[in-house]
């Protein structure tokens, strides 16, 4: 049994999960817990297949997704090129970086009336606050990418006479790549915040304002179903960046965490 | 670039870099001033500093955003410690025992994987407006880095110390204490900071959403009454409680672990 266990871990997890869910669904079918807080899983799933054959959930996934998409892209833009000249120069370093951390400190959710005030319920008021919750963990990842560079390595490529130029993209690129990747790791799921708060607050569209509609209309099933996809969606995210990792930079992987 | 750099090397490293620091925060201030005084931007969009200092001052003496503060604080407070209470031992135990990892860690991942606030709506569906539902919402947040932050604190300890220990005759619990633990500690702390940040987050968020209390929900009164001045002056003044906490958990940091300067999660 013990052996059958730890040559498929993942039989272990299916089992695990599937008992949780079988007792939910006997405690939910026996009445012991309420429906209207509680719902059964097959509730659950029912609400989401309905959402998904009449086409509605598409409609806020694709809303979300956008935004998503582009907050995350434009924060890629505006951090990682920012980030790696703040590890590389001293003086744009000391300049930047007081902002850049009491900014990065700030719950970027606390922007959400400024926002709304500023540029009103629409997609740039969303797309702003995805970029201020995305934009610092990326940039802050990327600077200590290029400051922890081995200085031996630099030091060693000076002496065999490599110009600026081949240092930056042979010996500091290459080593701050996996924090590259962590920060954007990072980013993303600051982001993923910031679409949800944005559109729990601000819209009429995306999956954040279909959990609130369905809070205020009592719909459990659908609150549930809606969580369960981000949990989906964001697995999906965190599982390509793990891939992504291994390929920039094998030597970095934490297995077994 | 002669002159700065001459000024650096007499002034030495540390004194020319706090000037500069102050130098820049002075000129971003009194840039800040002059640009919103010159009308470019509507001031309903951009107040000046002087007009954010009044309206804090205005709003801390009528009184009664000190009391927020307290809710706020106090939210704060309690979330944070039940999460440290119960999540440090389980991701310990977690990190402990292969059996309890797996039955864990898919309800672990799962959860903290989901946008913290998301939770929100539920709560409310469930408690209403209610307090139950922030304090849950702030221990949900805080509770997850702190869980798994102990886990991988225990789970990297290296297994030739343990082996070692092993060899010497430790017994298992002289192990835990004299390796696991000290190990584990660095990564502890550093699940305490982001566990706070986050439970500073889910403090403003929840108080944004319903209720009458606390520092989230004066911001969102405060941009309903086009109040710009205070909305700004209140973010500067939570940008400033962050940075507390995070220099406390810092220093804390230093003194537990002074082996170490970063821990790498």
């Amino acid at each position: 049994m013990a052996g059958a266990w730890r040559r498929a871990p993942w039989l272990f997890s299916v089992a695990n999960v599937g008992t949780f869910l079988l007792l939910w669904q006997w405690l939910a079918s026996a009445g012991v817990l309420s429906d209207l807080f509680f719902p059964a899983p097959t509730a659950v799933f029912a609400e989401l297949w309905e959402g998904f054959s009449t086409g509605f959930l598409w409609v806020h996934i694709g809303s979300s997704f956008q935004n998503f998409t582009i907050g995350l892209g434009l924060s890629c833009l505006i951090a990682i090129p920012l980030g790696l000249v703040m590890g590389a120069n001293r003086y744009v370093d000391a300049l930047v970086s007081p902002y850049v951390w009491a900014l990065a400190s700030m719950p970027s959710v606390a922007l959400v009336p400024l926002l709304v005030l500023m540029l009103g319920f629409t997609d740039a008021a969303k797309i702003s606050l995805i970029v201020l919750s995305a934009v610092f963990p990326i940039m802050i990842n990327c600077m200590a990418g290029v400051k922890t560079v081995d200085k031996s390595l630099l030091t060693a490529g000076q002496v065999f006479g490599a110009k600026k130029r081949q240092l930056y993209s042979r010996v500091v690129l290459p080593s701050a790549a996996p924090f590259v990747i962590s920060g954007v790791n990072q980013g993303m799921s600051q982001a993923l915040i910031g679409l949800v708060v944005a559109e729990m607050f601000a819209t009429r569209q995306g999956l954040g304002y279909l959990m609130v509609r369905a809070q205020e209309s009592f719909n459990a099933p659908l609150l549930y179903g809606v969580l369960i996809l981000l949990v989906v969606i964001s697995l999906t995210f965190v599982e390509i960046m793990r891939r992504l990792e291994a390929r920039v930079a094998p030597w970095q992987t934490l297995d077994g965490i | 670039m002669g002159a700065v750099a001459r000024l650096r090397r007499r002034l030495g490293e540390r004194v020319f870099w706090t000037l500069f620091t102050v130098v820049n925060l002075t000129l971003f201030f009194v840039g800040w001033e002059l640009f919103a005084r010159s009308g470019v931007v509507s001031s309903l969009f951009l107040p000046e500093p002087t007009r954010m200092w009044t309206a804090l001052v205005d709003e801390f003496s009528r009184g009664d955003l000190w009391g927020h503060l307290g809710y706020s604080a106090r939210n704060f407070a309690i979330g944070v410690l039940l999460a440290i209470v119960i999540g440090v031992p389980l991701g310990l135990a977690a990190g402990s025992n292969r059996l309890f990892y797996r039955l864990l860690s898919p309800y672990i991942w799962g959860m903290s994987s989901v946008p913290r606030i998301a939770w929100l709506p539920l709560l409310i569906l469930i408690f209403g407006f209610s307090e139950m539902s922030k304090l849950i919402l702030i221990f949900i947040s805080a509770v997850f880095p702190m869980i798994i932050n102990g886990l991988a604190g225990v789970k990297t300890v290296d297994r030739t110390l343990l082996t070692a220990g092993k060899v010497f005759g430790a017994k298992w619990r002289h192990r835990y204490v004299m390796i696991v633990l000290p190990h584990a500690l660095p990564y502890i702390v550093s699940g305490f900071k982001q566990g706070m940040t986050r439970a500073l987050a889910a403090v403003v968020v929840s108080e944004m959403f319903g209720g009458s209390q606390g520092i989230g929900f004066v911001i969102v009164m405060a941009g309903q009454r086009f109040n710009v001045a205070l909305l700004y002056a209140l973010l500067v003044f939570i940008v400033l409680a962050a940075l507390v906490i995070v220099a406390v958990v810092d220093r804390l940091e230093r003194r537990l672990a002074p082996w170490r300067t970063q821990v790498a999660i």
